[in-house]
């Protein structure tokens, strides 16, 4: 499993590969949610190792793990929850259902729930369960409240777009590839 | 006549500031694409993706004249940036939440002052440390203008014209706004209840991405007359306030677009991408769309009031004299995300359109019926944002946008280096510092949001405002020089 963020002139993709496609949708939902809040630092340390032109699931990862400071005083404003007391870091759990329809279609709606979840709700998901059947995706956003203390705004995520929306079964597992409209 | 292949999609020069993309009806397209560009800006466009996307525009059912893009034109998702499509609903012509994007009523306000540099500059980094302090800018901030649900109904319906009536605008920054800072036909019970919630706390907020306040000089006037009717004298200070619909705006467009998933398929309609999902005009579904968008423009136009609102709070309190009396007035405010339905003349007869600007700025010449009557005698003022360290410029409707775009023009640089790359350019380097030798004050509240918008990222804008010039869609009246800007 592994995703990775892309270049796009005015925009930026997410690449993910998995074994499942219940899977994909969670990792398409963390590498999402990665752009939304950024690590500590948001300045650019995130993916200075990646030469590639994308950042990676590892540098997010590790950037993520070198603190807890907030990068820019002020760009930090809660999307939602109260900074600093109790309730930034009880558990929230938001469940998200999509209708039934194609992969691909389900995949954009999901994570178009999963930006209004963080947008609208405040909650910054750390898992992403998700089962898909007949009566279309049921899933959940589990995490906490945005609290500026902890978390740091990444970049604004306008919208998942359908362009070059993609979805595939490739040998061995899934594939996807979409959008964001930053 | 020289011709370049890509992937099928022909390129050819026309003349020296138009190139076309020639009727492939093998790819679907209803009418040829037309590139405004110069040799050097075509050249620049081989091989990128936003030709296809000129000609997949081409294949939307009742397009009228040609697909059009404009010299600023870059990669979008559907449409490409910088492009524009007249259709014709008595032609069966279609309306796409993707043709006008999802910052809906994105645009640009100027304010013009009579504050001379000399005069002012001993107070400039306080004029600016006190504007990024006071106005909120930055992902997700929200604003100090809360509006309850009975409220927001009514700036949804009355846009900038709410506003007046509030005592936040006055009679001169309404009738000063493209359409009145109010488009009629809104919709606001047809804006979600997310995109409510998404959008109500974020009236009279920056955003972050492109958007800005900048504070400029203006360097150079180019054309004396229209200069003096916009109010404008070289050496005197300006403020540009770029910014859109915010959340609401954005949640506006992709309810649709999800919406329209399914229906070009009920209506027979073949498309070579699913992001330009459409709907006859004359539809339910094109009308829904077109009463939300127009609510949604509403809120854009609220927004950008809102937002000089404060910077005129801000100018009063820095150099101590109410805004009047600094001349704080706004010049025009001008959408370039945004479908509006015109009169217009195509194949030699009257056609009432849908012009889709998706990043394209109107650009009425003078005499037409629509521009307000200060400005009725020279044009509409168009205002065209460089990139932060380089200038921005203040065109003037021309006298061929009618003809050969519907009365459109740029409305930017255009991006020339993704994101990414343009955050990797900046690594190990002091942007702030970079700016500041080049005389830019640079306040932005995200260090990575500056490397985004770094000029380096930009096309020389220049060249650009060059190509629309000679082309007769928009002519030059001033050169404005960044002095500071604070960016999300």
């Amino acid at each position: 499993m592994s995703w990775r963020h892309v270049a796009h002139t005015a925009d930026v993709g997410i690449e993910v590969e998995a074994r499942t496609r219940e899977e994909l949708f969670a990792e398409a939902a963390e590498a999402l949610t990665a752009l939304l809040v950024a690590a500590p630092d948001d300045d650019g340390d995130a993916d200075a190792d990646a030469d590639d032109g994308a950042a990676t699931e590892a540098d997010a990862a590790a950037a993520t793990a070198a603190g807890g400071a907030v990068g820019d005083a002020g760009s930090a404003t809660a999307a939602g929850g109260a900074a600093g007391d109790a309730d930034a870091v009880a558990p929230v759990e938001v469940p998200v259902r999509v209708p039934p329809g194609d992969d691909a279609a389900m995949l954009r709606d999901w994570l178009a729930e999963v930006l209004v979840v963080f947008e609208v709700d405040g909650v910054v998901g750390r898992e992403f369960p998700v089962a898909i059947g007949p009566d279309g995706l049921t899933g959940a956003v589990r995490g906490t409240r945005f609290d500026p203390a902890r978390h740091s705004r990444g970049l604004e995520v306008k919208a998942v777009t359908y362009h070059g929306l993609r979805v595939e079964a490739v040998p061995g597992g899934w594939r996807a590839a979409v959008l964001l409209d930053v | 006549m020289s011709t370049a292949k890509r992937r099928g999609v022909g390129f050819e020069r026309v003349d020296d500031v138009s190139w076309r993309i020639p009727r492939d009806e093998s790819w679907g397209m209803r009418v040829d694409g037309l590139v405004f560009a110069d040799a050097a800006l075509a050249a620049d466009l081989e091989g990128d993706p936003s030709l296809e996307q000129v000609a997949n525009v081409a294949t939307l059912p009742g397009i009228r004249g040609a697909s059009l893009a404009m010299p600023d034109i870059h990669w979008g998702y559907g449409f490409p940036i910088g492009g524009v499509a007249a259709t014709d609903a008595s032609l069966g012509g279609v309306v796409s939440p993707g043709g006008v994007g999802y910052d809906i009523n994105c645009g640009v306000r100027l304010l013009r002052t009579d504050l001379r540099l000399e005069d002012a500059e001993p107070r400039l980094r306080d004029l600016m440390d006190a504007l990024f302090a006071r106005v909120p800018a930055g992902v997700g901030r929200s604003g100090p203008f809360a509006f309850d649900d009975a409220e927001l109904t009514d700036l949804l319906a009355g846009g900038a014209q709410y506003l007046r009536r509030r005592g936040l605008a006055t009679d001169d920054d309404v009738a000063q706004c493209e359409a009145g800072g109010r488009i009629e036909g809104a919709r606001p019970d047809l804006v979600s209840e997310r995109a409510r919630r998404r959008g109500a706390d974020q009236c009279g907020t920056v955003g972050s991405g492109n958007h800005f306040i900048e504070v400029q000089v203006v360097e150079r006037v180019e054309d004396r007359r229209v200069a003096a009717a916009f109010g404008l004298e070289e050496g005197c200070l300006t403020v540009l306030i770029h910014s859109g619909s915010r959340g609401l705006g954005y949640q506006v467009c992709d309810d649709f677009l999800r919406d329209f998933q399914g229906v070009p398929e009920r209506y027979g309609i073949e498309l070579p991408d699913r992001q330009l999902a459409c709907a006859p005009i004359a539809s339910p579904e094109g009308q829904a769309y077109l009463g939300a968008m127009r609510a949604a423009a509403n809120f854009g136009f609220a927004n950008r009031q809102l937002l000089a609102v404060q910077v005129r709070d801000t100018f009063e309190a820095v150099f101590e004299r109410p805004w009047p009396r600094l001349g704080l007035e706004l010049v025009y405010d001008v959408a370039h995300n945004i479908a509006k339905e015109e009169e217009h003349e195509v194949d030699g007869e009257r056609a009432t359109l849908l012009v889709h600007r998706k990043g394209a700025t109107r650009a009425f010449p003078a005499g037409h019926p629509e521009l307000p009557a200060r400005y009725a005698d020279v044009g509409q003022p168009v205002f065209v944002p460089g990139d932060m360290g380089r200038a921005s410029w203040v065109l003037v409707g021309g006298p061929r946008s009618l003809e050969r775009s519907f009365g459109s023009t740029c409305h930017g640089a255009g991006r020339r280096l993704s994101r990414h790359a343009a955050v990797r350019a900046a690594r190990g380097r002091d942007l702030r510092g970079e700016l500041e030798e080049r005389g830019v004050i640079a306040l932005a509240h995200s260090r990575k949001g500056l490397a985004e918008e770094q000029p380096d990222a930009y096309k020389d804008v220049d060249a650009v405002v060059d190509v629309v010039h000679r082309a007769g869609l928009s002519t030059r009246v001033a050169r404005l020089r960044p002095l500071g800007v604070i960016k999300g």
